[in-house]
């Protein structure tokens, strides 16, 4: 509905309209058709692209995630009272721990979790290297 | 019948005899020589075999760096096998070179058959806890 066109004038224009065939040349027609066709294979194009980049990105997510879940399983796990993660546990880790705590820098090496790095430390340190395993004793 | 009590009788005399036999208790002195080098900490098994053996007692060494008693499982007592360790973070100085007892290991031995003592290292290291390489020995003391 356009506000500029009188009235009377807009519903005798309607009438003239509808009963008119519009004859629109056919070369015009496939012109229109091809340039539709064109722009919808244009966005199928630009969609499929989209596409295989998530498809890419979700692999390479995969893969990344592979490396990481890999570096961990190979990475080789120590007993947190190999203080010098030689692989055992030992009077050389007690002795480290005390030579540590010596030297003021045992922060984080609270063995028996009561707060304070301390004397007590080493020595839950040193009861863990001279246990007996079951059965050998 | 007559016979077969006597027999009786007889092996019965001869496992009280040998119930009755009192144990003998022994000290053996473990050793270790560090060499040139001082010696800040240490790690021993020693293993008995060869008879009835249990361990009944571990005290400290010679040296005063070593004099306390040292670390072990208290699962050893009354057992014949103990991990024994212990360190000092003394200077090296005022730690001991050479050939030191570093311990001794009390034993209740329960049979006639002579016990042999097994001690080997499991670790060893300077004040700066650098691994070396020791040699040990278990002596049992004589003249108790």
């Amino acid at each position: 509905m356009n506000d500029n066109i009188p009235a009377p004038i807009e519903e005798r224009l309607r009438k003239i309209a509808d009963g008119m065939t519009v004859l629109v040349p056919s070369a015009i027609d496939e012109a229109i058709l091809s340039r539709a066709r064109e722009r919808f294979a244009e966005i199928r194009r630009r969609r499929a692209k989209v596409q295989c980049l998530w498809w890419a990105s979700a692999a390479a997510v995969l893969v990344t995630m592979g490396f990481v879940a890999s570096a961990f399983l190979n990475a080789p796990s120590y007993e947190r009272a190999d203080i010098d993660r030689n692989g055992r546990v030992d009077i050389l880790d007690a002795f480290a721990l005390a030579r540590r705590i010596q030297q003021g820098n045992a922060s984080g090496l609270d063995f028996n979790n009561d707060g304070v790095v301390d004397r007590a430390d080493v020595d839950a340190v040193a009861a863990r290297a001279v246990k007996l395993k079951k059965g050998s004793a | 019948m007559i016979g077969f009590r006597a027999l009786i009788a007889g092996a019965l005399l001869v496992a009280i005899g040998a119930s009755a036999q009192e144990p003998a208790f022994r000290a053996v002195d473990l050793f270790v020589d560090s060499g040139s080098q001082p010696l800040a900490a240490y790690q021993l098994s020693f293993h008995s075999t060869g008879a009835s053996v249990k361990i009944v007692g571990i005290e400290g060494g010679e040296h005063s760096a070593f004099s306390d008693p040292p670390y072990y499982d208290p699962q050893a007592m009354q057992s014949n096998h103990a991990i024994i360790a212990a360190f000092s973070t003394a200077t090296a100085d005022q730690l001991p070179r050479g050939r030191i007892r570093v311990a001794t290991v009390h034993l209740r031995i329960s049979s006639d058959r002579t016990p042999e003592y097994q001690l080997n290292v499991q670790a060893a290291a300077t004040p700066q806890a650098e691994r070396i390489s020791v040699v040990t020995e278990a002596k049992e003391r004589t003249g108790l």
